[in-house]
């Protein structure tokens, strides 16, 4: 169910009565399960039997992990949870891909071998609730969480609506012991900025996202019919998008679930604003870096000698480009960002080597352009994900490369780019405020001006909002 | 919970009161601006000719060449991405408000585009109570939601081009720019071999676009502007899509055939569009056709001795 659909608002409204009606009964954490395989299984009932085996599967192994009487036996189970983890996901993500890649890689060798691929559906969301199972067994084994004994808490844990399908990635240790706790009682200043934090998250989606998605769209369904300057617009566009999209998804889960008392972790802290690539990855998808960050590049190493941070950067970012999508061009972005951060690590390495210290305002303006340069990079790095092949990305940047930065008049959807711009004003300014600080006196603030500042937004929405019902980009992955 | 039930209570009360006060001034101010589809719904407008279809209509007709060439004042209504059941309606919707003018040119490519979009249209349904009724009764959900929310009749990029020519004039002519380079043309070269499909509503609405102007002494022309070579060689039932679209007009409808007359891809912005250069170029091509059916003062003296067929 698409949390921009009307579905979601009888979905909501139902969920409201019956949270509050049952939340003192002992059907309260049996409902709350029930209501978010509502939720999921709306997409295609199918998906569930495959939540529930792997909520099943980890569930036991959890307990066994728990229970062994030694740690030979507590990693077996531990395999057996990665194992099992690794496969389904392999299964319905990859093995199409793998199967294509390796035809291909032999066709190229000379050996001819019949197509096959399997019609697999890929179920929403399953990236999100794999990562969430393993981090659980893996914690468990680690003994930095207890093995949770109700298999009803466990499972309502994985399926917990407002963040199975696209995140934030919630770790065991967060969550799991506000469900066992029954019904919380959140204080009216929790609900409220949880209330608030729906109303942005809405109005990155249907303001932002959902408009440059207009103008990305165009340019990527026929990049032929562009010159330069519209393809160079479009891929910031794409920059917009895809942040008012998952920042979007994130804000209207985070919000959804303060509003009944849940908090789950922040998943984006103003990325755009980011100095560094390093600085980029501890603001954007925060919830998916922090996982690969404990889970990937630490148990290999991490950065204990260059040569491991060399090694351990460029797999973890590849195995996150991966984890996107299966396809080449996920893997050539996360490679990309891994050049990226070793090339600032090389730089870094050279500013100290050098000794050269500039002064304080030189470091400041440096600072400031380090901002936009930031942002370009990514930008240009967000040409391979958003491309449906590697096709595509060489024909947008053969155009780019022409040179035509011409602007035609009678330009096409330049009034879409005008609704972009507005919004996109009304972001930025809202961005740097908070990245000023100004978000503790906002909390200070009396509740009736904070009302007028939703109610302004959701106007603001009903005149340059697109309701075009476009589903969110990541529950692809 | 039941404070923060009061606070979007609240919320809901307060954008429901900024929509009924916006939504009136928005109107009003649209109405004031120089927009041509405003012009239909303004009443002291008067056209000599209208321009009626999609894209092609708008970016074909720029009124600074019609001008001169049918000695009257032009207003070309031509709204992108429109089917010609829409055109319908802003005619219909003309011809009730104004004096009816000597000459409606029809671009008649809107016959292919899917008979129940809506392109730019819904915005005027504030103004118009025929499209609020075509509105209603083809997308159901979209009209009560601009019953719901007033506000949401100006969220289209209609209003926005409107609000943006308040502050600086729109140009009269909205021919483009570009030539078709060669990625387009490979791509082009790609497609596949397609149809012109056979959409009953629209033909009907034609019919009703050329009974009403017969009805009120307006002369119709029927002029089909060039396409990209390339791109026609790709519509399977290119020619018997515009023979059979002859063959359905009256007789005393002009049929002006000018879909061959460009043969240069320089004179293209896209497969489906000319550029300025291909405008111009076109209608050096049409002028004498053109001015006969202005009847333009001197042109129709001349005319006295002519023959009455204009279809090539």
């Amino acid at each position: 169910m698409n949390f921009a659909s009307l579905q979601f608002v009888f979905f909501i409204t139902a969920f409201t009565a019956l949270f509050l009606a049952l939340g003192r009964t002992r059907l309260f954490t049996p409902f709350l399960l029930v209501a978010s395989y509502v939720f999921y299984g709306y997409w295609d009932y199918r998906f569930c039997s495959l939540l529930a085996l792997t909520t099943a599967i980890d569930f036991w192994c959890g307990l066994k992990v728990a229970d062994a009487p030694d740690r030979a036996r507590a990693r077996a189970y531990l395999l057996i949870s990665i194992g099992s983890n690794l496969a389904i996901l392999f299964f319905f993500k990859y093995f199409n891909f793998f199967i294509d890649s390796a035809q291909t890689a032999l066709a190229g060798l000379g050996f001819e071998v019949g197509r096959t691929a399997l019609e697999v559906i890929l179920p929403v969301g399953i990236s999100f609730y794999t990562f969430q199972n393993l981090s659980y067994t893996i914690d468990v084994y680690a003994g930095d969480l207890k093995a949770e004994r109700s298999f009803v808490k466990y499972a309502t844990f994985v399926a917990f609506f407002p963040q199975l399908v696209a995140g934030p990635i919630v770790r065991a240790r967060d969550l799991l012991p506000q469900i066992s706790e029954g019904r919380p009682e959140p204080t009216f200043a929790m609900q409220f900025a949880g209330l608030e934090k729906v109303v942005w998250g809405y109005f990155l989606k249907l303001g932002l996202a959902d408009n440059a998605a207009a103008v990305v769209d165009a340019r990527f369904a026929q990049p032929e019919f562009y010159n330069s300057l519209h393809h160079v617009i479009g891929l910031i566009c794409f920059s917009l998008q895809i942040y008012g999209d998952f920042a979007g998804y994130s804000l209207i889960a985070i919000g959804l679930a303060e509003m009944f008392g849940y908090t789950l972790c922040p998943n984006f802290s103003r990325p755009y604003f980011a100095r560094g690539m390093r600085d980029f990855w501890r603001r954007w998808h925060i919830s998916l870096s922090t996982w690969f960050r404990d889970y990937v590049y630490v148990p290999m190493g991490g950065n204990r000698t260059q040569w491991l941070r060399l090694r351990n950067v460029t797999i973890t970012m590849v195995v996150s480009g991966l984890w996107h999508g299966a396809a080449w061009t996920f893997v050539l972005w996360g490679a990309l960002h891994a050049g990226l951060m070793l090339a600032e690590d090389a730089l870094r390495w050279l500013g100290r080597r050098s000794g050269v210290r500039l002064p304080a305002p030189a470091r400041t303006m440096g600072r400031l352009a380090l901002i936009p340069l930031v942002f370009l990079l990514v930008t240009l790095t967000w040409l391979p994900f958003r491309a449906d092949g590697m096709h595509t990305v060489g024909t947008i940047l053969s155009i780019i490369a022409q040179g035509d930065f011409s602007l035609p008049h009678g330009m096409q959807q330049v009034s879409t780019l005008l609704r972009v711009a507005v919004i996109g004003m009304v972001v930025f300014l809202v961005d740097v405020a908070v990245e000023a600080g100004a978000a503790r006196g906002w909390v200070r603030t009396g509740v009736v001006a904070r009302c007028l500042a939703c109610s302004s937004l959701i106007v603001l929405l009903l005149l340059l909002g697109n309701f075009d019902n476009r589903a969110f980009i990541y529950f692809q992955f | 919970m039941l404070r923060l039930l009061a606070s979007l209570g609240l919320m809901a009360a307060t954008v429901f009161a900024m929509d009924r006060l916006l939504a009136p001034e928005i109107g009003a101010t649209l109405l004031a601006s120089s927009d041509r589809f405003m012009a239909i719904y303004r009443p002291e407008t008067a056209a000599d000719v209208v321009v009626v279809g999609n894209s092609r209509a708008d970016n074909h007709f720029p009124p600074s060449i019609l001008r001169p060439m049918t000695c009257g004042e032009p207003l070309n209504i031509g709204m992108g991405g429109a089917p010609t059941t829409v055109n319908a309606l802003l005619w219909q919707d003309y011809l009730e408000r104004h004096a009816p003018p000597r000459l409606l040119i029809v671009e008649p490519t809107s016959l292919v585009d899917p008979p129940t979009d809506l392109a730019d249209v819904p915005l005027l349904a504030h103004y118009s109570p025929r499209v609020d009724d075509f509105l209603r009764r083809t997308h159901g959900d979209l009209w009560t939601s601009q019953r719901l929310f007033h506000l949401l009749a100006f969220n289209n990029n209609q209003t926005i081009r409107m609000l943006v020519g308040r502050v600086r004039p729109a140009r009269e002519d909205r021919t483009l720019d570009g030539a078709v380079g060669p990625e387009q043309r490979a791509h082009v070269a790609r497609l596949p071999e397609e149809a012109m499909p056979d959409l009953p509503a629209n033909w009907e609405a034609l019919d009703t676009i050329i009974r009403a102007a017969r009805d009120h002494g307006t002369r119709v022309a029927v002029v089909v502007t060039p396409y990209l070579p390339a791109y026609a060689a790709k519509v399977g039932n290119f020619d018997a899509f515009f023979a059979e679209l002859k063959r359905r007009l009256p007789a005393d409808v002009a049929f002006i055939d000018a879909r061959r007359a460009l043969t240069s891809d320089d004179h293209f912005a896209d497969p489906l569009h000319m550029n300025d250069a291909g405008v111009r170029a076109l209608f050096a091509a049409l002028e004498p056709e053109l001015r006969q059916l202005g009847t333009c003062p001197v042109d129709a003296i001349a005319h006295l001795d002519a023959s009455g067929a204009t279809a090539r």
